[in-house]
């Protein structure tokens, strides 16, 4: 009996600890509500010591990266900087690394005069402080409520001189899930082709466009880049030995192998969401029909058997369908099927030339490129047919739609402005982006998954 | 009964004990993870930092694992050369590109003896390249009456091979074009096929929208790109 009861106290003990967790954590932006207010934030402009380097001007693009991350999520109305009154923040408490942890005799909380940041309007505020010495960079940020007067979330990163923008990156990542509790996306990647050197090479960069890496140099035509599931590869079609053949990149080691070389095309890759399959496009009996592939370039399997093109297959997130394009029913339409084939159901009948399909990784979208009306645009259905909404109009050709890893934005290539370029939108359409600024032709956006590192 | 009662008080004392601290310091985390030396570790974890020199480096690495495989398709090599000496852009080139297979008989040991003799008629392939309209592979007459007199002169020049390259204008995403200048490449391999041509003589390769004969925009430009090139191979 005693015995009894003490197990039940027990166990009740445990609900209790683990329900408060989570009733004490606050959700400051219900994003999941479609008519959510933004959060008014005031980002501090970040300061350095004065023993810092200044020609580097770390704090100012720190400042300016953390900026852009918020202003690109969406959720926030940034505080305009103008407002801001200098001497309302007094020093963070600063010292050698080693020894900060003791500064805080005033805790940071004292030294901010939140009445003077309600007033500009701000509800949180994020102060920050980048320095550099002894090689290597140490940037200290820190979110506060400043209506309960409180730190919701502080950090401090160590590392060297080029982590900064992706310390900030971390940072931002950090503000998000501590005031929506979801994640952020931040630390991503993009990766495209782009035709910068007169051939097309695979790059890749930060989801924001900065820290662009040449990826390929194979002096031919490489095309259709795509991340594996866990970011760390990616697979794509390249020309180099004279064919359309996939290759395989891994981006921590650089290491590139053959997957597929059969007679005709070997392209339009598209990696499972499990990892386990990747789904290609190969005209090995003639016609292009749709094939899944183990990594290692074993386990070939057919999936279409069709006299019409099938191409560009397009994985749900359950990775239980695939959507492709196929000109079956005499015009290119994106169809859907189940992962092994069967069940195939057409989704497009708007216009008479849709394709590209990108399954949102929320997995309530499809975001696929119309032609209308002479040109291309970003359109996206719900994947019952459903609900078919024109994103982009007068952006000349847009295409190739990729998600983001939280299913809110999109990149694509545009030839607004000449050339093309890659360029992000929200997924309604709005607040769009320019994202690369040579004149080389970038296409073929394909955003990363989130990045561990 | 004393005995297992306290036993089990110990145990709920402990476990609470220890659950306090975990949530307590999950929850003191966010604050403290700055003041301790806890996010310098997590920092440091991050340290794959080299990893952005290694993106960089990878493209020397790249050169080894291309030679690892010729086998893949060391008769396509040659091809490479192709693009450029795109037919009629580069005449000039071709005729160099032609001379070169003789210039290298080590490649064509068996025929070596035969090819000088069998020097094949020459015929201007650029000047049959056909065309198709948007989004369709299906042969027009004109492309058909162009195809007949690449199919007589083959007939006529049994060693001559010939690559059809399948190609598409801007409009259209890449991968679709490439599929469509595949399906119109074998609509031209078929054609010849049944005009008695050896399907083994016929090679056939899709670049898409990737190499347009007209870099324009109009649908001037546009139309001379959607089209079939005919290249005489080694």
């Amino acid at each position: 009996m005693v015995k009894k009861s003490f197990t039940l106290l027990l166990v009740i003990l445990f609900l209790l600890i683990i329900l408060g967790e989570f009733l004490w954590a606050k959700v400051y932006i219900d994003i999941r509500s479609p008519s959510f207010r933004k959060f008014p934030i005031a980002i501090s402009p970040f300061k350095t010591p004065i023993f810092s380097n200044e020609e580097m001007k770390l704090e100012e693009r720190a400042t300016e990266i953390l900026t852009n991350d918020l202003s690109i999520s969406g959720f926030f109305a940034l505080i305009d900087p103008r407002t801001f009154v200098e001497n309302r923040v007094r020093a963070l408490p600063r010292g050698s690394s080693s020894v900060t942890a003791q500064g805080p005799a005033a805790s940071p909380s004292e030294a901010i005069d939140y009445r003077s940041w309600a007033n500009i309007g701000a509800e949180a505020l994020v102060l920050g402080e980048v320095s550099y010495k002894d090689r290597s960079l140490i940037l200290e940020a820190r979110l506060y409520d400043v209506v309960k007067k409180e730190l919701i979330v502080g950090r401090r990163y160590i590392g060297e001189i080029t982590d900064l923008s992706r310390m900030v990156h971390r940072f931002a990542d950090e503000i998000i899930f501590a005031l929506t509790g979801e994640h952020g996306f931040f630390m991503t990647k993009i990766v495209y082709i782009s035709k910068a050197t007169g051939n097309k090479e695979i790059y890749l960069m930060d989801f924001d466009g900065r820290n662009v890496v040449q990826l390929t140099r194979h002096q031919s035509i490489c095309l259709s880049p795509r991340f594996s599931p866990d970011g760390t590869k990616v697979v794509f079609t390249s020309y180099k030995a004279g064919n359309s053949d996939l290759y395989i990149k891994d981006l921590r080691t650089g290491e590139e192998r053959g997957l597929s070389h059969y007679p005709g095309l070997n392209i339009s890759p598209s990696w499972s969401p499990d990892g386990q399959k990747i789904a290609i496009t190969l005209s090995k009996h003639g016609n292009p029909e749709i094939y899944t592939i183990r990594p290692d370039g074993t386990g070939l399997l057919r999936l279409t058997d069709h006299p019409a093109i099938d191409v560009s297959p397009a994985w749900s997130p359950d990775g239980k369908r695939i959507a492709f394009v196929s000109n079956r029913g005499g015009n290119p339409q994106v169809y859907i099927m189940d992962a092994d084939g069967q069940n195939i159901q057409r989704l497009t009948f708007e216009g008479n030339y849709n394709t590209h399909p990108a399954w949102s990784p929320r997995g309530d979208r499809i975001a696929f490129d119309s032609l209308i009306e002479g040109n291309h645009n970003i359109c996206t259905i719900h994947p019952d047919g459903s609900d078919f909404r024109i994103l982009t109009a007068n952006l000349e050709r847009c295409e190739t739609p990729s998600w983001s890893p939280d299913g809110r934005h999109l990149v694509f290539s545009s030839t607004r402005g000449g050339g093309s370029n890659i360029f992000l939108m929200d997924a309604e359409g709005t607040r769009i982006k320019r994202l690369t600024f040579q004149k080389g032709g970038d296409t073929y956006p394909n955003w990363s998954p989130r990045l561990k590192e | 009964m004393f005995r297992k009662s306290s036993v089990w008080l110990v145990v709920l004392v402990s476990v609470v004990a220890i659950a306090f601290i975990a949530t307590g310091c999950a929850k003191k985390q966010v604050i403290k993870e700055e003041a301790e030396a806890k996010p310098v570790v997590e920092a440091k974890k991050e340290e794959p930092k080299p990893e952005p020199a290694r993106v960089a480096e990878k493209p020397k690495e790249e050169a080894k694992p291309e030679e690892a495989k010729p086998e893949v398709r060391a008769e396509a090599k040659p091809e490479e050369a192709k693009p450029e000496a795109k037919p009629e852009e580069a005449k000039p080139e071709a005729k160099p590109e032609e001379a070169k297979p003789e210039a290298k008989p080590e490649e064509a040991k068996p025929e070596a003896v035969a090819r000088p003799e069998e020097k094949p008629t020459p015929i201007d392939l650029a000047g049959l390249r056909i065309q198709f309209a948007f989004d369709d592979y299906n042969l027009s007459s004109k492309a058909k009456e162009n195809l007949e007199k690449i199919a007589s002169w083959m007939s006529r020049n049994p060693s001559v091979k010939i690559q059809v390259e399948g190609h598409a204008c801007e409009i259209g995403t890449n991968e679709y074009n490439l599929a469509l200048g595949e399906r119109r490449a074998n609509s031209a391999k078929k054609y010849l096929e049944g005009l008695g041509v050896s399907s083994a003589r016929i090679s056939t390769i899709s670049y898409g929208e990737e190499r347009p004969l007209d870099p324009g925009h109009t649908e001037e430009s546009r139309s001379k790109n959607r089209r079939d090139e005919f290249v005489k191979m080694k």
